[in-house]
């Protein structure tokens, strides 16, 4: 059978694979991005200061200062390794 | 200093303060609220009017009449989810406002509370200007939100700004890769319809659009605080990738009559006039058709993620999936696994996506 798809029926599928990742556990997302070969805590910090520039540029900043010594170690993404 | 207040500099942080001991322990009780407030006024009518506003916004709230009451009760009993203080503020008991001398003794609070903690969330309530660019404050101030507006329109929306502030640094490093690679997928998704665009587009955007809910909620996405933050930002990010989809259909659609050209001899003719069949242009398939064979290669040593990645393109569902080509919950699961590392370490390895 050929396999050959349309742009739509990738993205269904590609959509069904972002959903599927919102239901994993923390030990679950944490391993895999290890297993895929990237840092889950630099990743995860890549993410967090994507959204605190927006909220800095809401002018928010103030707000930040301290915020990476806030983060408590139970959170660090290392902690949760397999 | 121009903007210290004595009282504030001849006490050590943490410290409880040389007043009379407070009648009224325990006062850490108010933070077991959900969302527990500052309210430092002093002016009688203008403290109800504002405790009614936060009460109706579900805050619990401790209340001082002046700043140096204000200041005790932060250190007793903080953090709290929002601090409002009057700019006007009087700074203790028995001493009124003089007139005469700069008022900047509600700046002053908001920045020794700043100075215990930085990520405490505060408001200013200049009700006297009529612009933030009027009220007089120091540099070190100037990211305080003011409250000018005393309609309720303003405080809420500073309000929800200040709790998504807060949704953001409570976020755990799970969280951050749920969100990071739910984008990636969402983004994967669109092909070429991202138009450049990549994961932390998509996310800022979601946030983007969230900020503004709060000020508008016909042009940004409100954020319904029953439903979890993460799980709000996904569906703005999914709303977010269906909008590029169509923007990206819609400009690459033209109508017939645009496209007509009249030859020498006056006849309109459409440039489909010559196209043999109704096959997409061979550019685009042939990008499709590298997509396909990348995802493929990526999963050719395992036969179970090729057959469940061509039953998710096939639009099954999952126990269609399971049915069609014998697998089980534990090998779908499995597959499916294998699947969302694949493609997230072929995207490590692509800068960008």
């Amino acid at each position: 059978m050929a396999f050959k798809k349309t742009d739509d029926d990738r993205e269904t599928a590609m959509n069904q694979l972002a959903d599927s990742v919102l239901g994993l556990s923390d030990e679950a997302i944490v391993g895999e991005i290890g297993e895929a070969g990237a840092d889950a805590d630099g990743e995860a910090e890549r993410t967090r200061l994507v959204l605190r520039r927006m909220s800095q540029s809401w002018g928010l900043d103030g707000l930040w200062a301290e915020s990476d010594q806030n983060l408590i170690p139970s959170q660090k993404a290392s902690s949760l390794k397999r | 200093m121009g903007y210290s207040l004595s009282f504030i500099d001849s006490t050590p942080p943490n410290q409880p303060h040389n007043r009379p001991a407070p009648s009224l322990l325990p006062t850490r009780s108010i933070n077991t609220s959900a969302k527990s407030a500052l309210l430092v006024e002093s002016d009688e009518s203008l403290s109800n009017f504002l405790t009614r506003r936060l009460k109706d916004e579900g805050y619990a709230i401790r209340s001082a009449s002046n700043s140096e009451e204000g200041l005790r009760l932060y250190r007793e009993c903080a953090p709290f989810n929002v601090v409002l203080i009057d700019y006007f503020v009087s700074p203790r008991t028995g001493v009124g406002i003089d007139c005469l001398a700069p008022q900047t003794k509600g700046v002053d609070l908001a920045l020794a509370i700043r100075n215990i903690d930085p990520s405490q969330g505060i408001i200013v309530a200049a009700f006297a200007y009529r612009s933030a660019g009027e009220v007089p404050r120091p540099p070190e101030a100037m990211q305080i939100p003011l409250l000018i507006d005393s309609n309720i329109h303003q405080m809420r929306s500073l309000l929800e700004r200040i709790e998504i502030d807060r949704a953001i640094k409570a976020l755990t490093s799970p969280e951050l890769l749920r969100l990071q690679k739910f984008a990636k997928f969402r983004v994967r998704g669109l092909g070429r319809a991202a138009s450049g665009r990549d994961w932390e587009d998509l996310l800022a955007d979601a946030l983007h659009r969230t900020l503004i809910g709060t000020e508008d909620t016909q042009s940004g996405r409100h954020w319904n605080r029953k439903v979890g933050f993460v799980q709000h930002l996904a569906g703005v990010m999914s709303s977010i990738a269906s909008l590029w989809k169509r923007q990206f259909k819609e400009k690459n659609t033209f109508l017939i009559s645009e496209l007509s050209v009249c030859d020498p001899e006056g006849q309109e003719r459409s440039p489909f006039d010559d196209v043999p069949s109704r096959c997409k242009p061979a550019d685009v398939g042939l990008i499709e058709q590298i997509e396909e064979d990348q995802i493929l290669a990526l999963l050719q040593d395992s036969p179970d993620a090729t057959h469940v990645f061509r039953g998710l393109v096939d639009r099954l569902r999952k126990q269609e999936i399971i049915s069609r080509y014998g697998l089980d919950e534990k090998r779908y699961a499995a597959a499916v696994r294998r699947i969302r590392i694949r493609l997230l370490a072929d995207r490590n390895n692509t800068r960008g996506r």
